[in-house]
């Protein structure tokens, strides 16, 4: 199927194999490279499900173990092949998702062919498991010295009581002690089935021959995949503080709104356009609220405000460093909670919604965030690109219900990363 | 298919033009380039956040949100880098492209006009900056310096780029240091910007949808006339081998659960304005710049002793770092392996499958920086400051040429200089 977009001069060819896979092109013209990202929808919290009636609780951190491992073959590692095309491979893995990318410049047909090989084809010894391990623990290592990130697994601890999200996306040194071939082989059949997975390319390549290839080189069969559990859902928060020592030269804070989740029948690319509006309108950088708290040198330029989506769950999030946090949080509340009561002024929604709009035009400049962007829009069922029409529908009264939301009580956790 | 234009609109002003209709957005950058280091060093960090509070027309940050959010979300982001031995503080902004949005006009016009204004009529009051934003970034600029040890992975090649630069300007930090910091006023800021605008060359960035004549003219029509006789002279001082007989090794401690390893090593006077640099980068590339490098294929993917061990070759000053992060106790296993790879390099240990695998590595990421226009700003940038002028497409038309003999001679005119171990103290 064929989309153009002529207010935003793009198009997109869009086809599902007849084992689900599910295959998106969007051309870039007079672009040098192209980029291509085959993901499956199974993150760092999908690690409890029921598959072919047996219940699995997997170690915190196997997607992730996962994502590491399946780059090395029978016949060797994936990215010394993409090397040697001169091809830029990686790989991430995020709450929702595992996904494997490559940008290049030439030689796209024998880069592809690697990407769909060493995704489809699990390899997991004792001793090349063994041998991960030891590199995966360096990994965890630098993340735990890293206070940003420490930052927000504490929030999540403070959000969620049971929900997987609150786990660290690579685990702990602990957890993937515990993870064998076994495990790997079983995540892999729950989660890397072609109906489960997308396939996007940005940028020069032929979309009949990139659907051929990916017949050739995936499973004909499509398996069932894995029934997921998320834990008993609590609308109010498990604790509204979390706090941590390290080595900071002052405290760094992330605080959250807990928001419901995307419910059933819902856009989930329009409610993460709205969230992402929301936030820039709380205290986002041109935000009146941030301007005073800059001014009152509560903040600095490094603060940051997010809107984030996961399954069974949804976020917004501000923080920084600050040297009182809790005074910041009042504030931040406080704005939250006089914009639910009066709503949002007009003149302030629309020139709002005019800068998201450009930070999302933007993004078809990056082909990787524009993939990226599609694949997940995809695993919703949607194109990313119907972001510019479902902007048309964005209304002030919106706003209003988001905060109106994220004011109750028992909605906000806040997490604090202090100096030792 | 990108035009690049290369223009002089006045005394040390430049302008580098990247005209390209791919783009749905314009990047432009408007900065000063002054030597690094100095007595003013701590307040040119702050000035460009200083002159971000406000300006003339825009005196508040309210007002300058207001209109950035009016013109489609633009940003306008301060930069302070340095680039070899030169500061370069100032903006960089992104907005759309006039031709994807309603009633968006003359968009780049707008923001070129905000980014002169930002940095020519700021906001003044009794021949000084306001006393309240000197504060707010006094303390920020503060905050910043301490702050750098937060992030480990950037603290270690910062501490071992001072201890192996000491006495050079390279060894210095952009952020100027606390005791400098401390002492910034309103009144000695404003002297101090004053200076720097007699003093600075002004390099100007364009990437986007139109004709290096069209952004000539919009900057010309916002930027004033000055004079030559002031500017400073910038200038790398390359140092083609260590100054000490033997290699240093220096360790230190902060409470951290990991291990940073940092090597330093002097190229032999290979760097981006002499030597042989594209041969420096083909030897930095096949020694820790891919999943195909020999730190990577032996001291991650063999002994799974890292996640990261990669090489930099920092070509404006002629020095190549190699990070690392490790166990604490693995210290003298690590080092020992990446010095073991180094001196493979050295004896010509290169094969030909490593030699082209580099060559196209290095030809991919500079065909891929035509895509992106911040990566784009920062090459040109460099180009600019070493007065090179290089296309990235000459670079590919070079590393065609380059022969396996001229990387291992690369290679061989490297020296290690530094050791530094960011050791994790027990908690």
């Amino acid at each position: 199927m064929s989309k153009a977009y002529s207010n935003l001069n793009e198009q997109m060819q869009t086809h599902t194999l007849e084992n689900g896979l599910r295959i998106c092109y969007v051309p870039k013209e007079g672009f040098s490279k192209t980029f291509a990202v085959l993901a499956t929808d199974f993150g760092s919290v999908d690690a409890s499900f029921t598959l072919d009636g047996t219940r699995y609780d997997t170690p915190t951190g196997v997607a992730h173990f996962l994502e590491h491992k399946m780059f090395e073959d029978e016949d060797g590692n994936a990215l010394q092949k993409f090397s040697e095309t001169g091809a830029s491979p990686n790989a991430f893995t995020s709450q929702t998702m595992t996904a494997y990318h490559f940008s290049c410049t030439e030689r796209f047909a024998q880069n592809l062919e690697i990407l769909l090989k060493f995704v489809f084809t699990p390899y997991f010894t004792e001793e090349n498991v063994e041998k991960e391990r030891g590199i995966i623990g360096q990994e965890i290592g630098m993340m735990e010295d890293n206070p940003g990130w420490q930052a927000y697994v504490g929030l999540f601890e403070g959000l969620y009581r049971s929900h997987p999200v609150r786990e660290s996306i690579a685990g702990s040194v602990e957890s993937i002690a515990k993870i064998t071939p076994e495990t790997l082989f079983t995540c892999h059949k729950a989660f890397y089935s072609p109906r489960n997975m997308a396939l996007v390319v940005c940028g020069t390549a032929d979309f009949d021959e990139v659907c051929r290839m990916a017949r050739q080189f995936s499973p004909h069969e499509s398996p069932a995949i894995g029934e997921r559990h998320y834990g008993e859902r609590r609308d109010t928060v498990n604790q509204p503080l979390v706090e941590r020592k390290m080595q900071v030269s002052q405290p760094q804070f992330l605080l959250g709104f807990k928001d419901e989740p995307v419910k059933d029948g819902e856009s989930r690319l329009r409610r993460g356009l709205l969230g992402e509006l929301a936030v820039r309108i709380l205290c986002g950088d041109t935000a009146p609220l941030y301007n005073e708290l800059y001014e009152k040198r509560l903040i600095n330029p490094y603060f940051e405000a997010d809107y984030s989506l996961y399954p069974e769950a949804a976020v917004a999030m501000f923080g920084g460093e600050s040297r009182d946090p809790e005074q910041t949080r009042t504030l931040i509340e406080q704005e939250a909670a006089r914009l639910a009561r009066e709503g949002v002024d007009p003149a302030l929604f629309a020139r709002m919604k005019k800068a998201v709009y450009g930070t999302h035009l933007r993004t078809l400049d990056d082909p990787d965030a524009l993939a990226r962007a599609q694949v997940q829009a995809m695993f919703g069922g949607e194109d990313y690109l119907d972001f510019a029409a479902l902007f048309d529908t964005m209304e002030a009264h919106d706003m209003r219900a988001m905060f109106a939301r994220w004011a109750r009580s028992d909605r906000t956790a806040m997490s604090v990363v202090r100096p030792q | 298919m990108q035009q690049i234009t290369r223009k002089k609109l006045g005394e040390g002003v430049g302008l580098t033009c990247v005209s390209t209709p791919k783009f749905k957005r314009a990047v432009l950058r408007a900065a000063l380039l002054l030597p690094l280091g100095g007595a003013d060093a701590a307040q040119r960090a702050a000035l460009p956040h200083v002159l971000r509070r406000g300006t003339v027309t825009l005196p508040d940050l309210r007002a300058i949100g207001q209109t950035l959010d009016e013109l489609y979300g633009a940003r306008i982001e301060v930069s302070v880098r340095k680039e070899g031995e030169t500061l370069v503080i100032g903006f960089l902004s992104d907005v759309i492209d006039e031709r994807f949005a309603r009633g968006a006009e003359g968009l780049t016009g707008k923001v070129v006009r905000l980014l002169c204004e930002l940095l020519y009529n700021p906001y003044v009051r009794d021949g000084a900056f306001s006393p309240d934003y000197v504060a707010g970034e006094r303390a920020n600029l503060l905050d910043r310096i301490a702050a750098q040890k937060n992030d480990p992975r950037a603290w270690a090649p910062k501490r071992l780029t001072e201890i192996m630069c000491e006495g050079e300007l390279y060894g210095q930090s952009a952020l100027g240091t606390t005791e400098q910091a401390e002492r910034i006023t309103e009144k000695k800021l404003y002297a101090a910007y004053q200076r720097a605008l007699d003093e600075a060359h002004i390099e100007l960035f364009y990437c986007g949808g139109m004709q290096a004549d069209a952004v000539e003219a919009l900057f010309a029509a916002s930027l004033p006339a000055r004079r030559a006789d002031k500017l400073a002279q910038l200038g790398t001082k390359v140092i083609a081998s260590p100054k000490q007989d033997a290699p240093r090794e220096v360790t230190e401690e902060l409470p951290l659960t990991q291990g940073k390893l940092s090597l330093g090593f002097r190229t032999g006077g290979n760097c981006l304005t002499g030597g042989d640099p594209i041969a420096f980068f083909m030897f930095a590339s096949i020694f820790g710049g891919s999943t195909n490098a020999k730190l990577f294929m032996n001291v991650r993917e063999k002994l799974s002793l890292c996640y990261y061990a990669s090489a930099q070759f920092i070509s404006l000053k002629g020095i190549m770092l190699v990070n690392s992060g490790i166990e604490n106790d693995k210290f003298e296993i690590a080092r020992d392996e990446i010095l073991r790879q180094f001196e493979a390099c050295q004896k010509g240990d290169i094969s030909e499958m490593e030699m082209e695998s580099a060559r196209k590595t290095l030809t991919g990421a500079y065909q891929s920086m035509l895509d992106e226009p911040i990566q784009l700003e920062q090459y040109w940038l460099a180009q600019a400051v070493a007065d090179t002028l290089q296309p990235p497409e000459e670079r590919i038309a070079e590393l065609k040429k380059v022969t396996r003999e001229r990387v291992i001679a690369a290679a061989q005119q490297a020296a290690l200089d530094t050791v530094y171990f960011l050791k994790g103290a027990a908690q």
